[in-house]
C-alpha cells in the first residue's frame, strides 16, 4: 500500500511541475455531484481495505477505496453501524467518496452528520505532503480540526487516504409508521414530534404520507408508536434505503433535483414542483425547472442553502453561491492546502 | 486563533424524561477498565460513564462525604437516561454485567437525591485536589480505553520518578483521562518537575495511540507536546490555515500551534500514529 501512496505523491509532483490538474475518483458512484472537473485521474478505488476496527472502542479505520458495503457488513456483524446512514448509490460506493461529498442519510438530524462522526483523516495535500489529522479516539482537540474540514470538500483540499470514523450500536428494535396528511399538517406534526424526547430516527413526507421511523428499546418504540397513532408500515426498511440512496421514483427524473437545507420552521412553499421533505422539516428535495438563482434565493431567504443533486444548470453554480467575503476565505483556504490549484479544480466553485 | 466569535448557534435536543446513576466498586482497576469495554460492547451508550481511582475517591470522600467505598481500587459511575422503563431495564442489564466483570459492589441510586449524591463526589474531584495540595496541574490526554490499565500503571511509575502525588479521574466512556498532579509552587523546582511529569504523561498518551488533549485544548501549556503529536508538515499546514483566516497573525499569536523553531528547541522525538521508535525499550 506504501507503493500506492508513493505513486500518488509522484503523480502530484508531476502535476505540480506541469501545472496540470488532477481529478480524484473512487467508485465514481457520485460523479453526478458537483461541477465538472478535468484532469489526470487519481483512482483511489485500489487503495482499499479496513485497517482496524475495534467494536468496544467504537471506531473503524479504513482506506479511502474501501467499499461502503464492506464496511456496513463488517459493522453489522458486530451489531454496529455508521449512524449518519450514508447513501449507498451502487455497489461501487467507497468510504472515501462518502467523506469527500459529506452526504448523510435519513438518520442525520437524529444521530449526527458525516462530519460529526469523522475522528481522523490521513491525506495528501496539493504539495504532496502525507499528513494525519485527528485520530481514533472519541475526543481530540489538539490542532485545528482539519479532518472535519476535509469532509464535504469534494477533494479540493487534499486526497483522502484513510479515514477513522466513530461507530454506534444498531438499535435493538426499529419500526416505521405512516399516515396520510396534508403538507402543512405533516410539517407541524414533524416539528411537534421532534420537540419531544421520542426515539425518532427518520422522518419523511412524500407529498401524500408522513413516514416516521422509530428506533431503540422495543417497549419504548412500541409505546411511542401508540402515542403517535399512525399505521404500521411493514416496508419501512426498503423505504428508508430507497430514500437514502436516491432510488425513489421522485429522483429518477430528467428535471433538476435540488436539495434545500433550511431551518425546521421554514415551511417552504413548493408551488407546483414535486417535493419530498425529510429531517423533521429541514431538508427539501425539489424536482424543479426553475432557474438555479431562484432555488438559491428561496433557501437563502430562510437562512439555509441549496445545492443541485443532479441535473443541468449550464455552467452556473451547483452549490450555494458564497458571499464575496466567504468566497475569498474559501480561496485562501484552498491556497493553504493546494497553492498550485491541482486538486479537483472547479469541482466546488468555478474559481476554487 | 482563527477569528473572534461574536455569536453562536447550537442545536438543542429534548431532555430525557428520566435518568438514574449507579456506582460500582472494583478491587482491580484493570477489571474496571474491562467493564467499561463490556458495557459498550453490549450496545449500551450511557449518558455518563466516569471512573475514579482510589486516590481521587479518598480525596473527595474526605471533602464531600459522598459515601464512596474508600477501600476500592477504582469506582465507576454509570448514568443511563430515557424513559423510566428503559432506564430500569438498562440498569438491570448493566448491574448483571458489572457483577460478571468482577465488581465487588454495585449500588443503584434509589432516587434523584441519591443520584445527585453519587455525582457530587465526581464533580468535587478538582476542588478536592485543591484541598489536599496547594496546587494541582490537570492533564487532559485521551487514550483508547483498552490501554487504561497500562496508562495508569505508567502514571504511577512516573509519580514515583518525579516524587509527586497524582490522583486520576477519567471520562471512561470517551477514554479521556484527567490526572491531577499535586504540587506546591512555593517549593523551588516543583512546578518545573510537575510540568515535566505532565509532559511525560502526554507522551505516554500519544504512544498509546491517543492525543494530548481531549477537551481542554492547547494554549501555552501543552504547546511543546504538539511537536510530538504532529510532524513538521502537519504543523506547517496548521500555520497555513491560520494565515488563511488571520493573514497578519493578530489573533492570539504564539498559542495553540508551535512554530517549527520552537519544536526544534524542544527537541521533540516525533511519534507518528503510535509507532514508536525502539518499541522494545521500556519507557516509564
Amino acid at each position: 500500500m506504501k507503493e500506492k501512496i508513493n505513486a500518488i505523491q509522484d503523480q502530484l509532483v508531476d502535476a505540480i511541475a506541469q501545472r496540470s490538474p488532477l481529478k480524484i475518483t473512487g467508485g465514481d458512484s457520485k460523479s453526478f455531484l458537483g461541477r465538472e472537473t478535468i484532469g489526470s485521474v487519481v483512482n483511489m478505488s485500489t487503495y482499499s481495505g479496513i485497517i482496524s476496527y475495534e467494536p468496544t472502542e467504537l471506531y473503524i479505520t479504513a482506506r479511502a477505496g474501501t467499499l461502503l458495503s464492506e464496511i456496513n457488513q463488517v459493522l453489522a456483524e458486530h451489531r454496529q453501524m455508521l449512524a449518519f446512514e450514508p447513501p449507498q448509490i451502487n455497489d461501487k460506493t467507497t468510504i472515501g467518496g462518502v467523506i469527500a461529498t459529506g452526504l448523510s442519510g435519513p438518520r442525520r438530524p437524529y444521530s449526527g452528520s458525516v462530519r460529526d462522526h469523522v475522528l481522523g483523516i490521513r491525506c495528501i495535500n496539493g504539495l504532496g505532503k502525507d499528513m494525519t489529522f485527528g485520530g481514533q479516539v472519541m475526543k481530540n482537540v489538539a490542532g485545528y480540526d482539519l479532518s472535519r474540514l476535509m469532509t464535504g470538500a469534494f477533494g479540493t483540499l487534499g486526497i483522502i487516504l484513510e479515514i477513522s470514523l466513530s461507530v454506534m450500536p444498531q438499535p435493538a428494535f426499529e419500526m416505521t409508521c405512516r399516515r396520510q396528511l396534508s403538507a402543512s399538517v405533516a410539517l407541524a406534526k414533524m416539528l411537534e414530534l421532534s420537540r419531544q424526547a421520542m426515539p425518532i430516527s427518520a422522518s419523511c413526507y412524500d407529498g401524500n404520507e408522513l413516514f416516521i421511523r422509530l428506533s431503540g428499546n422495543k417497549k419504548v418504540v412500541k409505546e411511542t408508536s401508540t402515542i403517535i397513532a399512525f399505521d404500521d408500515y411493514e416496508q419501512g426498511p426498503a423505504f428508508w434505503n430507497h430514500l437514502r440512496d436516491y432510488k425513489m421514483p421522485f429522483f429518477n427524473s430528467d428535471t433538476n433535483i435540488w436539495r434545500l437545507s433550511v431551518p425546521v420552521t421554514a415551511n417552504l412553499h413548493c408551488g407546483q414542483d414535486p417535493f419530498i421533505i425529510e429531517w423533521g422539516g429541514s431538508l427539501y428535495w425539489l424536482n424543479s425547472k426553475r432557474p438555479a438563482r431562484e432555488m438559491f434565493n428561496i433557501a437563502h431567504k430562510m437562512g439555509g442553502s441549496a445545492m443541485l443533486l443532479h441535473g443541468n444548470v449550464e455552467g452556473q453554480d451547483v452549490f450555494h453561491p458564497l458571499t464575496d467575503a466567504m468566497l475569498s476565505l474559501h480561496k485562501r483556504l484552498k491556497n493553504a492546502f493546494d497553492p498550485h490549484g491541482i486538486l479537483n479544480p472547479g469541482k466546488l466553485y468555478a474559481t476554487l | 486563533m482563527l477569528g473572534v466569535l461574536v455569536e453562536v448557534t447550537v442545536k438543542l435536543i429534548p431532555k430525557a424524561p428520566f435518568s438514574r446513576v449507579l456506582l460500582a466498586a472494583f478491587a482491580d482497576i484493570r477489571k474496571a477498565g474491562n467493564a467499561v469495554a463490556d458495557i459498550i460492547a453490549e450496545g449500551i451508550i450511557p449518558a455518563g460513564l466516569e471512573m475514579m481511582d482510589k486516590a481521587s475517591v479518598r480525596a473527595v470522600e474526605d471533602f464531600v462525604h459522598a459515601g464512596y467505598p474508600t477501600d476500592a481500587e477504582a469506582i465507576l459511575l454509570c448514568e443511563l437516561d430515557g424513559t423510566e422503563d428503559e432506564v430500569a431495564t438498562g440498569l438491570a442489564e448493566v448491574t448483571q454485567l458489572l457483577d460478571r466483570c468482577g465488581a465487588v459492589e454495585v449500588r443503584v441510586a434509589s432516587d434523584d437525591i441519591e443520584s445527585a449524591r453519587f455525582w457530587v463526589g465526581r464533580k468535587a474531584a478538582f476542588p478536592a485536589a485543591g484541598r489536599i495540595a496547594p496546587d494541582y496541574y490537570c492533564m487532559d490526554g485521551t487514550i483508547p480505553r483498552k490501554h487504561l490499565a497500562e496508562v495508569l500503571a505508567g502514571i504511577r511509575a512516573l509519580s514515583k520518578k518525579y516524587k509527586l502525588e497524582v490522583i486520576n479521574v477519567f471520562h471512561a466512556g470517551d477514554g479521556n483521562l484527567h490526572p491531577l498532579i499535586l504540587y506546591d509552587a512555593a517549593i523551588a523546582g516543583e512546578l518545573e518537575r510537575t510540568e515535566a511529569f505532565g509532559s511525560e504523561i502526554l507522551r505516554l498518551c500519544i504512544n498509546m495511540g491517543g492525543t494530548i488533549t481531549g477537551e481542554h485544548g492547547v494554549g501555552i501549556e501543552k504547546i511543546n507536546e504538539m511537536c510530538i503529536q504532529f510532524n513538521n508538515d502537519e504543523l506547517d499546514q496548521f500555520h497555513a490555515v491560520k494565515a488563511a483566516f488571520d493573514a497578519k497573525g493578530l489573533l492570539n499569536p504564539g498559542k495553540a500551534v508551535p512554530t517549527l523553531n520552537r519544536c526544534a528547541e524542544f527537541g521533540a522525538m516525533h511519534v507518528h500514529a503510535g509507532e514508536n521508535k525502539f518499541p522494545e525499550l521500556e519507557r516509564y
